[in-house]
């Protein structure tokens, strides 16, 4: 236990997880480090690219500058959102959404805040709303394809 | 069947989920971090390095400097002049010096801080141009006093005869810009040193593994099997890290050093800063035709920035003067080229290996050529494309080539001839042409791959291929390959890949060989073992094996079937366990070295794909961004094996090359990075990225499996220069260099007619020191403050870990923290002060977290309807509000907020945080030592350097650099106050037009907090729009304007604000545009005239003035906003 260290309770993915939390420590420092969950990625450590998106309350968050041991609310990961996230990963796999796949999770997390609250109407304002996640490899065809097609997807139910 | 069907990748599932390992997830037990101490100069002799303090630091392992190392350089492409460690002499800024292994990273930097280096600083040459001087220093004296790494003089065919018929000639530069590959997983090596076995253990991102074990055997003197890539995910490559990076060899040397393994993670500003990029390059060509307007010839001068040592410098220089050769049917071509060492990191290889150069010169040029003899663009080139079953002069034989089908695809879906016939309106189309090679055979390594398949008992089916796939599909053409033959579903096939100890010999991607090679590898073998298995059958069944379907998993005669496994097991060989064939495939075409000092002639490849790319912009000439509306792409590759990843390679490659052609650039002050991240590096976002339509076309490839052609690199290609292309026909004048940024565009509108001027200076008495010290600055002021000046630089706050965040109830509690401690500093989101803590700003030891007050998080309307807005509401909670209510105020506060950053940021960040961020400029914020980092000894680094998008064009003294806050430059139009409290001075109000001092700086003693901000009613209910320019989407501004207008009954204007951001240190209120507007009504004339009234008091940097038309221009838009 580092100095300052203090012994923190943090929900994650539905499950509570007690440990210490330094200060300064990120949550993604958090997940990756002390929880093992190394799903969110650490590309610039600097909110800038969005690979490390989490959400927290249900909104999507930075974790690369996110100090976790003020956060009281629960924290959902790729590792938790995978299974709601299934058809958004298989339509990922189908339209061409992921190639290294490094962006891939912070794209899923952002695309599952995006779902459960309903997708802009316009293509322009679909792809504002993923200003937050850059790709290098796709060039983010696929993936907005993918949210249409899961969002229009007639068997889709709501998810309140 | 599965070749040509939509198949998912293998992995998927894993991929999707974040269920695979890339190397920073690989658990090893009692790994040390590894760090590197860097040299901060671009040239200097090294008298002595002191690593005495270092190697006491707690917790550290080792200190390493060249003398531990073995006198070796690395192979890179032959030329062995880079070292893993400086030994006498740094040769560019941020060069491996020294090495440090420690338990944790904290320790590791602390070590690095500790190590003492004495170095004689030396004069540094950091551009190619310059290096070429006779007076410039030498880079490697010993190599080439002239600076010249490599050259080459190449001659294709008859250029005299070609030139003796040319009938029109036209010449011009081109120039590429400096690109960072920008891979999302930043370059990172673990390894682990077996001393047991004598194995280094490595995992790293490549798509290249034996390039990698090839190096780290040869620096370390191991054998080759005892060097070990294991297999990973990768996370990009684009070329970055094909060939050994300069981690891989260091890594390697501290785990063999202390027995232990060890993590080196380049962190995302390390990435940009100390990782291989682009070369930047230019190419002088001339091209001619004849009466017929075919093309007769190219003459080109080829100049690459090589950097310190020549790593990918030779290699892309030879391809691209090959390809200025092959395009199109030449006569004759004759091409040199140097490669010239400066003192700068070395670039590497980068997607299209020199390609995207030559095209955007012969594409660029093709359309000038076009426009002087009055053709159409498309025209011309198909008098001159390459044909199918033609022999280039460069040697290449072309088999197929849908080279026209590309161009008629493009010209049919842009609705070319009649986009082509309006112009003047700032909208254009353009269209370039691409060919590139599937795989280059350029030695016996890239000539030959191999591949295992093997078939167990139970009828899994495993295939083994020392290929990896960073992200290029071709885990998923090769399971699609071997899935064809046997009859199986792909997603059965257990791959193995990438292992350089378990997996067959593979040369790696690269030059777009994967599809070609590897896959032709994987074709044999399946070929063979369905062969195999067929036998098999037929003899169990007792009929002809040509009789035998393989279907589903089985083999079939009729309604008899045996499975996979029950043949396996029938099978001699097979009998014991596994039935294993294995097949090597060597290309079909001999190998041509491309080195230098090779003449560069014969047929490099198997086969040629071709590509068009048509695009369609839209350019705002008053600001100069262009908006790329749509591309059109098609892509002649054969046979598309995988739809679904050969799509997402062509979507990928012109987002990509949209980057190249708009913004990417890295920038660099004397050979110091300067703009190493995301926010500074113009990377396309998703709302920059426009809708991207793929077309196939073309033929099955005579060779190739099943008919295909690569596709990887090409897609990069063409982008650019149908861009430059759709730009002149837009504003009929040409972008020579790459990015395209938008001051390049107004610079070539400014050529033919003058811009916005500011008043003369001798009228201006309060500018005359500032014009005078801007005027010494280049002539020795700035040298003189940077070399004597920084030393009496006040030092840097020494990082010291974050030791308590607390968590007031109230303000009062708020302000008395922070009273009660120097170092303390409030937080809202805290989204900047870990960055600023990283960037060496600020290191805060408590940080007192406002939103802990429940006062702070409220949004009300008090009984006069101002609305008053809580220090610590979020971004995002403060735009849902507002646009919940029907005040037009509002929704122009609301427009500014959605175009902050992005909505994680927006739903971290506070009003207070926003306002109170430090200053963005980018020297400021990289390091440099300057006068808001040291104090007044130090020079404005932005005088000289590169000021373009980020400083001030008014009113700036010694620091050019703007307040970055949006909310500012809005809420100072709104009349907005801040309700401010102190532990000492209690509350007190401030004006949102009094609360900036300086850039980004505020009123704020350290004491105070601010508690929250009202927007009076009368603000809210005038009509309020925002608009800034930025180089990414949801960047900072460049230039932004917000007005707050109210019209009275006759439509006059009755009441004004009128805001401009990122054209001077604070929010300028532009009081002379106010007076012009006020009273009048707001024809466009008016408008215009308002628009440009302010800028009289302009007095921009020498490549800043743009600015000031683009900030005319924004704010003329929004004042159409709001007065119309």
């Amino acid at each position: 236990m580092g100095s300052g260290s203090v012994a923190t309770v943090l929900t994650v993915n539905g499950e509570p997880r007690k440990t210490d939390i330094a200060p300064g420590e990120t949550l993604l420092d958090a997940l990756r480090d002390r929880f093992g969950l190394t799903g969110a990625k650490l590309a610039c450590g600097r909110g800038e690219c969005g690979a490390c998106t989490v959400l927290i309350g249900g909104r999507p968050v930075m974790a690369c500058v996110t100090l976790a041991i003020r956060i009281d609310e629960p924290i959902e990961t790729i590792e938790g959102l995978a299974e709601e996230a299934r058809d958004l990963r298989a339509a990922l796999a189908d339209c061409g959404g992921f190639q290294c796949a490094f962006c891939t999770p912070g794209m899923v997390v952002r695309g599952v805040a995006l779902l459960r609250h309903g997708l802009p109407e316009t293509d322009a304002g679909l792809r504002r709303e993923l200003t937050g996640n850059l790709c290098r490899c796709t060039g983010y065809q696929g993936v907005i394809e993918a949210l249409r097609r899961v969002a229009t997807d007639p068997q889709r139910t709501e998810i309140a | 069947m599965t070749i040509g069907d939509l198949v998912r990748h293998p992995e998927w599932d894993e991929r999707t989920s974040g269920a695979i390992d890339y190397t920073r997830d690989i658990h090893l037990d009692d790994v040390l971090v590894g760090k590197i101490l860097r040299s901060p100069h671009a040239h200097a002799r090294i008298i002595e390095i002191n690593t005495t303090a270092a190697n006491q630091v707690e917790g550290v392992a080792a200190v390493l400097t060249a003398s531990d190392l073995p006198d070796r350089n690395y192979l890179d492409y032959g030329q062995k002049d880079r070292p893993a460690l400086a030994r006498d002499a740094v040769r560019h800024f941020g060069q491996e010096v020294a090495l440090v292994a420690a338990e944790t990273a904290e320790q590791a930097e602390l070590a690095i801080a500790a190590i003492g280096v004495r170095y004689r600083v030396l004069r540094p040459v950091t551009d190619a141009i310059a290096a070429l001087q006779h007076s410039a220093p030498s880079v490697h004296a010993e190599r080439s006093q002239a600076n010249v790494a490599t050259s080459l003089h190449r001659r294709f065919g008859n250029p005299d005869a070609a030139k003796q018929r040319t009938v029109h000639r036209t010449k011009a530069e081109y120039h590429y810009g400096i690109q960072a590959h920008a891979c999302m997983e930043p370059q990172s090596v673990l390894a682990s040193w077996d001393a047991e076995n004598g194995v280094m253990n490595l995992w790293a991102p490549t798509q290249a593994a034996r390039n990698q074990q090839l190096e780290v055997a040869h620096m370390l003197g191991l054998e080759l099997n005892q060097v070990r890539l294991h297999r990973v995910a990768v996370g990009g490559d684009f070329g970055s890290r094909v060939r050994a990076t300069d981690i891989e060899v260091l890594a390697a040397t501290l785990s063999r050093h202390t027995s232990r393994p060890v993590l080196i993670a380049l962190s995302r500003a390390d990435e940009f800063a100390h990782n291989k990029h682009q070369h930047g390059s230019r190419i002088e060509l001339e091209t001619g035709i004849d009466d017929n307007n075919a093309v007769t010839y190219r003459d080109a001068r080829i100049t690459v920035e090589n950097g310190a040592f020549i790593h990918g410098g030779s290699n892309m220089m030879s391809y691209c003067s090959i390809l200025l050769g092959a395009q199109y049917r030449l006569e004759g071509a004759e091409i040199e080229g140097q490669s010239v060492y400066t003192h700068r990191r070395p670039g590497g290889s980068f997607r299209g290996a020199g390609g995207p150069q030559a095209v955007f010169a012969i594409e660029s040029q093709m359309d000038e050529l076009a426009d002087e003899r009055g053709l159409d663009p498309i025209d011309l080139r198909l008098r001159s494309v390459n044909q199918p079953g033609d022999q280039t002069i460069t040697g290449w034989e072309i088999g197929s080539c849908g080279v026209v089908a590309c161009i008629e695809a493009v010209r049919e879906r842009l609705n070319w001839d009649k986009a082509r016939k309006s112009t003047g309106s700032g909208r254009g189309v353009g269209i370039a042409i691409a060919m590139h090679c599937s795989g280059a055979i350029v030695s016996p390594g890239t000539s030959r791959a191999e591949a295992i398949i093997e078939i167990g008992h139970n009828s899994g089916i495993s295939l083994a291929s020392g290929c990896s796939d960073p992200g290029t599909g071709e885990s998923t053409v090769i399971a699609q390959i071997c899935a064809e033959e046997l009859g199986v579903d792909p997603a059965t096939i257990d791959l193995r890949l990438m292992d350089t100890a378990t997996t067959p010999y593979d040369p790696g991607g690269g030059a777009s060989r994967a599809t070609h090679l590897t896959g032709s590898a994987v074709l044999a073998a399946s070929q063979a073992m369905a062969e195999t298995l067929r036998e098999v059958a037929a003899k169990e069944f007792g009929v002809a094996p040509g009789e035998v379907i393989l279907r589903d998993g089985f083999a079939m005669v009729g309604e008899r079937r045996l499975s996979l496994g029950e043949l396996a097991a029938a099978h001699p060989d097979g009998a014991s366990g596994l039935l294993r064939i294995e097949r090597e495939h060597v290309a079909e075409v001999p190998i041509v070295p491309m080195t230098a000092d090779d003449p560069g002639y014969g047929n490099l490849s198997p086969s040629y794909c071709y590509a068009a790319h048509g695009v369609e912009v839209q350019v705002d000439v008053e600001t100069g961004a262009v908006e790329v509306l749509r591309v059109v792409a098609a892509h002649d590759s054969g046979t598309i094996l995988n739809p679904i990843g050969a799509r997402g390679q062509v979507v990928g490659g012109v987002v990509m090359g949209l980057g190249a052609a708009l913004g990417e650039q890295l920038l660099y002050d004397a050979g110091q990075p300067i703009n190493a991240s995301y926010l500074d590096y113009a990377l396309p976002r998703a709302a920059q990225a426009p809708p991207v339509e793929v077309i196939f076309v073309g033929d099955e490839s005579p060779r190739g499996p099943y008919g295909a052609k690569s596709i990887a690199e090409i897609a990069l290609m063409p982008t650019a220069a149908a861009v430059a292309n759709a730009v002149a026909h837009a504003v009929g004048g040409r972008v020579r260099a790459l990015p395209i940024s938008p001051d390049m565009v107004q610079r070539g509108l400014r050529l033919r007619s003058p811009g916005i001027g500011s008043a003369p200076l001798w009228r201006r008495p309060n500018r005359w020191w500032a014009a005078t010290v801007r005027w010494l600055y280049p002539r020795g002021l700035r040298a003189l403050l940077h070399r004597w000046g920084t030393r009496f630089a006040k030092p840097a706050a020494a990082p010291h870990p974050i030791e308590a965040v607390v968590r007031p109830s109230d303000g009062d509690a708020a302000v008395a923290a922070l009273a009660a401690n120097p170092d303390a500093c409030a937080i809202g989101g805290a989204t900047d002060v870990l960055v600023m803590r990283e960037q060496g700003l600020a290191s805060p030891d408590v940080l007192v977290d406002l939103t802990a007050c429940d006062e702070f998080k409220r949004i009300t309307t008090n009984a006069e309807g101002d609305l008053v807005v809580g220090a610590a509401v979020t971004l995002a909670d403060i735009g849902r509000h507002l646009r919940s209510t029907e005040q037009p105020g509002d929704q122009g506060l609301a427009t500014t907020i959605e175009a902050i950053a992005s909505v994680q940021i927006r739903e971290t960040a506070t009003l207070a945080g926003n306002l109170c961020q430090a200053n963005r400029c980018w020297f400021y914020r990289s390091g440099f030592t300057c006068f808001k980092r040291g104090g007044s000894t130090c020079p404005c680094y932005a005088v000289t350097g590169d000021h373009r998008y980020f400083h001030a064009v008014l009113d700036a003294g010694r620091c050019q650099a703007v307040t970055p806050s949006d909310l500012a430059t809005t809420l100072t139009a709104l009349d907005a106050a801040l309700s401010i409290k102190g532990a000492n001075s209690g509350e007190r109000t401030v004006p949102m037009a009094e609360f900036y001092v300086g850039p980004g700086e505020t009123v704020l003693r350290h004491d105070e907090i601010i508690q929250s901000v009202t927007v009076p009613a009368a603000a809210r209910s005038r009509y309020a729009h925002f608009e800034k320019l930025t180089l990414v989407e949801g960047g900072f501004a460049v230039v932004s304007a917000c007005v707050s207008a109210d019209r009275d009954e006759s439509g006059a204007v009755a009441d004004c604000r009128i805001v401009l951001g990122g054209v001077a240190n604070k929010p300028y209120r532009a009081g002379t545009a106010e007076r012009r507007l006020m009273a009048a009504q707001p024809t466009d004339d008016i408008i215009a005239a308002t628009s440009q009234a302010w800028a009289k008091a302009a007095h921009p940097l020498v490549g800043n003035a743009w600015k000031v038309d683009a900030a005319c221009g924004v704010l003329r838009r929004t004042l159409t906003e709001v007065l119309k």
